[in-house]
């Protein structure tokens, strides 16, 4: 595996927060050592297909172009599997395979056509709708090198009006919904800081609706869209944890010693390392010699926390004939 | 979707990741006409899916659930009479 020397990454975005405070250990291996499971994920590649077909879709639609849907959803096609590339799908995810990716956007613009669809789009001034809303905010923790403050990052999809009120869309793909996926997302960092950054861009978000779509095995579709208010004191609340949670952060990073070059990182040793599949570092764990691991099962990839993929663009490396 | 069906919409996929490995832009040399059959292709198999599932009782399509809010958080003061 490539070297690196380790940086403290100057963005954090809310997959790190989280990463972190599950496990330092899982935020070191992904975060500041660069490392990630060979082969990328299944998930993140589906899932950035899935967003980048209905960015385009929804920009075509409501955007000055106005296209028929029909028109908009034909034109998003070979943008969504050249997003996909040719990362061969895992038989454990066919349903995430490049083809259900497709027919979930079809099913969706079935379910949610833009013409009677309860969530419009916010258009911007240009006459584009306000969707693939990008944010990088400066925290009050200093980056220990730059001395530049800690940046806050992330994306979400769409701002939309609903009920006359503005809302953060955000769009998320599942292997199943329901009543405690709803209940997921009540207290979810993720959509506050969505909200914050909508606010802090002088967008008074209320709060996210979190558009599910369930890809079942059996090639059918489910939906959900649990709605998310955020109150002031809900999002001041998780401005503190976030920095408290930086502060903790830099204080692992600044724990060094002989053994420990760039900072010690707790272990959670607990749920953390089993839940949602298992973490991708929970190998390294198990063994006195994680290096000798490391080569062969990782690769180096940056995570840029503004890409649909922020594990990077997967890269096409077959030679197909011409 | 009948193995025709199947063929064709795999054949589009592959001209897209070969126009990706040229560096040419995914649609090229795709016609607008071939986009809509594979369109076509993809609903009526999802359709059938949604509607076996659904005969199945195991489709969950749900509408716009339940705001999880707690309203007495959403007021910092009660509102006098």
């Amino acid at each position: 595996m490539e070297q690196i020397t380790p940086v403290f990454p100057p963005v954090v975005d809310s997959t790190m927060r989280s990463d972190f405070v599950a496990c330092p250990q899982k935020f070191y291996n992904g975060y500041i050592l660069k490392r990630a499971l060979r082969g990328g994920s299944i998930h993140l590649v589906a899932g950035a297909a899935y967003a980048k077909g209905l960015e385009v879709i929804r920009t075509l639609v409501w955007g000055p172009e106005k296209l028929p849907l029909e028109d908009a959803i034909a034109e998003a096609i070979p943008k969504v599997w050249a997003e996909y590339g040719d990362m061969e799908t895992p038989e454990f995810a066919q349903h995430k395979s490049p083809l259900n990716i497709v027919k979930a956007l079809i099913a969706y613009f079935d379910k949610y056509n833009p013409e009677t669809d309860h969530i419009q789009p916010y258009i911007k001034k240009d006459g584009y709708p306000a969707v693939e809303f990008s944010f990088t905010l400066p925290t009050q923790i200093n980056h220990q090198d730059t001395g530049e403050p800690i940046l806050y990052a992330g994306r979400t999809d769409m701002l939309g009006v609903y009920q006359d009120s503005l809302w953060i869309v955000d769009d998320k793909t599942s292997s199943i919904l329901g009543t405690a996926w709803d209940r997921s997302w009540a207290l979810r960092g993720q959509l506050t800081g969505y909200t914050f950054a909508a606010q802090q861009y002088g967008f008074k978000a209320a709060g996210a609706i979190v558009r599910g779509i369930s890809l079942l095995r059996s090639g059918a579709f489910g939906f959900s869209e649990p709605i998310e208010y955020r109150s002031p004191w809900h999002i001041e609340r998780w401005w503190v944890q976030l920095h408290r949670d930086l502060a903790r952060m830099v204080a692992c990073w600044q724990d060094k010693d002989e053994d420990h070059p760039w900072g010690y990182w707790d272990y959670n040793l607990a749920d953390a390392c089993t839940a949602y599949g298992g973490c991708p570092f929970a190998q390294l764990c198990r063994v006195s010699n994680p290096e000798e691991w490391v080569q062969g099962n990782y690769e180096l990839r940056d995570w840029s926390p503004l890409d649909r993929n922020p594990l990077g663009r997967p890269q096409i490396t077959s030679v197909f004939p011409s | 979707m009948t193995p025709e069906e199947a063929n064709v919409v795999s054949d589009l996929r592959l001209r897209i990741l070969q126009n990706q490995s040229q560096g040419l832009p995914p649609e090229t040399g795709i016609s607008k006409d071939e986009l809509k059959k594979a369109i076509a292709f993809c609903r009526k198999d999802y359709q059938a899916a949604q509607s076996k599932s659904k005969a199945a009782g195991v489709s969950n399509p749900r509408g716009l659930a339940a705001p999880n809010v707690d309203l007495a958080a959403l007021f910092t003061s009660v509102p006098s009479k």
